[in-house]
């Protein structure tokens, strides 16, 4: 055990670290000179103990609390989506589609309320409920109240990036009695994008005629194969790029092919895994800040995430 | 202190690709001085300890190896499903049918693969599977056990993850987790297209209808379904 180089891998993620140890000198100082005298198995306990202390003001329900009011945030986007369509122009929905929508206008629903319900028994303050028209969904196509392809390509987008954004925050709820249910609240989004995609689909609108129930990069509209170089998110829609996470590095954008490192084409001479499947196979996360953006793409001023 | 090899490729890509945000990692360390411990044994080997070598076809749950060898096991089910599917579609299956089964079978060889190269010698061996109560010539035969299989493996994530006690194997198994609920959308969707989220269908699975909240199910009776299709005897321990 090298405590200096754990000491430098934290400065890494955190520049303060020294300061922040500082007022526990003297306890590190204890460390160093017991160390010999503890037992190898004893030492991460007692070096986690240390800078369990260090660290301890942030490990507080107010991360989970705002890990819980982010997704809220996104399950208003969704619900007044489908809410307004089923109430307000009812006639844009295909009626043998209008149970589907239902389904997913409730289950958001359902989604708010047991996040409302979990931040309140924390001790925490839901954020504010917001309405309609705090939200501005024409970002895909001024048709989106209209149209009805467009409706299902911007449903298809919020599942997508509420899903994104679970999954980006299940590190931090890590530990919480939380956790289960933001995983269990995840893949419902994953089912919802999934129905949404083949209902898409069915639409065949001329870029779209492949869209997959799973995230996938670009498929070619006469035969279904791969589409390469990749120049987008499979969307076709260049300015929700953020959604997919295209904009913002390689590293966790909807069309990587490798995962912990591990190469996912052609594995284990599997030579269909083209990059297609590679990139299907596994969902990607967003950061927080990502999803903050990707989210006020959708949101008016001086109603967005900061 | 001897780690298993996900839980050291975890805390090599931990750092290397920076894939936790910082105020993350201040929450991680702050939440567990188990899990700070073990972080801190990152770059010093221990030279007298040897890679564990699974000779047995174990599923040691103690820890997180055991775990992924649960899932690489159903991973391993699924992929063997979709490969004799794929070989012989149901002559009732639409070209799209055919198209995204495809898709899936890949994606179930992508996770096999995966998790074979991720666990390494600590993984079981190949199992032996064992479809004989399926008929792969009959469309709603092939369908109700998609759905099984899919609705099943995602229960078995949706609780995996949760007991995942390494940060990197609990992001693995989430991105898996998503995928797989994709996929038993769309197969339940092929049966009937208002039940690609029923969760009153899907309450025997765990799912709560009031609350929106999908399937989960603990490894003993994800097991339990699934030992049918599984001839190769399976070493369970610690469950």
């Amino acid at each position: 055990m090298n405590v200096s180089t754990i000491i430098k891998e934290l400065e890494k993620v955190d520049a303060e670290v020294y300061e922040r140890l500082s007022p526990r000198r003297n306890a590190l100082h204890s460390f160093f000179s017991f160390g010999k005298k503890v037992s190898l198995a004893a030492l991460p306990l007692s070096l986690g103990s240390i800078f369990q202390k260090t660290y301890a003001q942030t490990n507080s329900n107010a991360a989970t609390i705002d890990s819980l009011n982010l997704v809220l945030a996104l399950g208003y986007m969704q619900f007044q989506f489908y809410n307004n369509a089923l109430t307000v122009t009812p006639n844009l929905i295909l009626a043998a589609d209008k149970p589907i929508i239902t389904t997913l206008r409730d289950q958001e629903q359902a989604h708010i309320n047991v996040l409302i319900k979990t931040i309140t028994d924390l001790g925490g303050t839901p954020r504010t409920a917001m309405v309609y028209t705090n939200f501005d969904y024409t970002r895909v196509n001024a048709n989106v109240t209209t149209n009805y392809a467009t409706f299902l390509r911007t449903a298809v987008v919020l599942e997508d990036l509420s899903e994104r954004a679970y999954k980006g925050q299940l590190v931090s709820l890590m530990g919480t009695s939380v956790l289960a249910t933001a995983v269990r609240i995840q893949t419902i989004e994953a089912r919802h994008s999934a129905q949404l995609r083949l209902m898409v689909n069915k639409q065949q609108i001329a870029t779209l005629k492949y869209l997959r129930p799973w995230v996938s990069i670009r498929r070619n509209d006469a035969d279904g194969s791969d589409l390469q170089p990749i120049t987008g998110n499979d969307s076709m829609i260049g300015a929700l790029n953020p959604v997919y996470d295209i904009d913002t590095g390689l590293l966790n954008r909807e069309t990587k092919t490798a995962q912990a490192g591990i190469e996912l084409i052609g594995i284990g001479g599997n030579i269909n895994i083209t990059a297609g499947p590679a990139a299907e196979s596994f969902d990607e996360y967003l950061s927080t800040v990502a999803v903050k953006t990707a989210a006020n793409l959708f949101i008016k001023t001086g109603f967005q995430l900061t | 202190m001897i780690k298993n090899n996900s839980d050291a490729t975890a805390e090599k890509k931990l750092f290397s690709v920076g894939t936790i945000q910082r105020r993350q990692f201040l929450q991680l360390t702050g939440a567990s001085a188990l899990a700070m411990g073990i972080i801190g044994c990152k770059k010093e080997e221990i030279p007298t300890s040897t890679p564990y070598v699974n000779t047995d076809n174990t599923v040691d749950f103690k820890d997180d190896t055991g775990l992924l060898n649960y899932i690489y096991a159903l991973e391993q089910l699924e992929a063997a499903f979709y490969a004799k599917m794929i070989t012989s579609f149901p002559a009732a299956f639409t070209a799209q049918q055919k198209l995204f089964f495809n898709d899936i079978s890949l994606h179930e060889i992508a996770h096999r693969e995966f998790f074979k190269k991720f666990l390494g010698s600590s993984g079981i061996g190949m199992l032996e599977i064992d479809f004989s109560g399926i008929d792969f010539t009959d469309a709603n035969s092939v369908l109700t056990a998609a759905k099984t299989f899919e609705d099943l493996g995602t229960a078995a994530y949706n609780d995996a993850i949760v007991r995942s006690r390494n940060d990197y194997n609990l992001i693995i198994l989430s991105q898996v987790a998503t995928v797989e609920a994709r996929h038993a959308a769309y197969v339940r969707g092929q049966i009937n297209a208002l039940s690609f989220a029923d969760l009153t269908d899907l309450a025997v699975l765990g799912a709560d209808a009031t609350n929106a909240l999908d399937v989960t199910l603990s490894p003993g009776k994800v097991l339990d379904a699934a030992s049918k299709y599984i001839k190769t005897k399976l070493n369970i321990i610690n469950l």
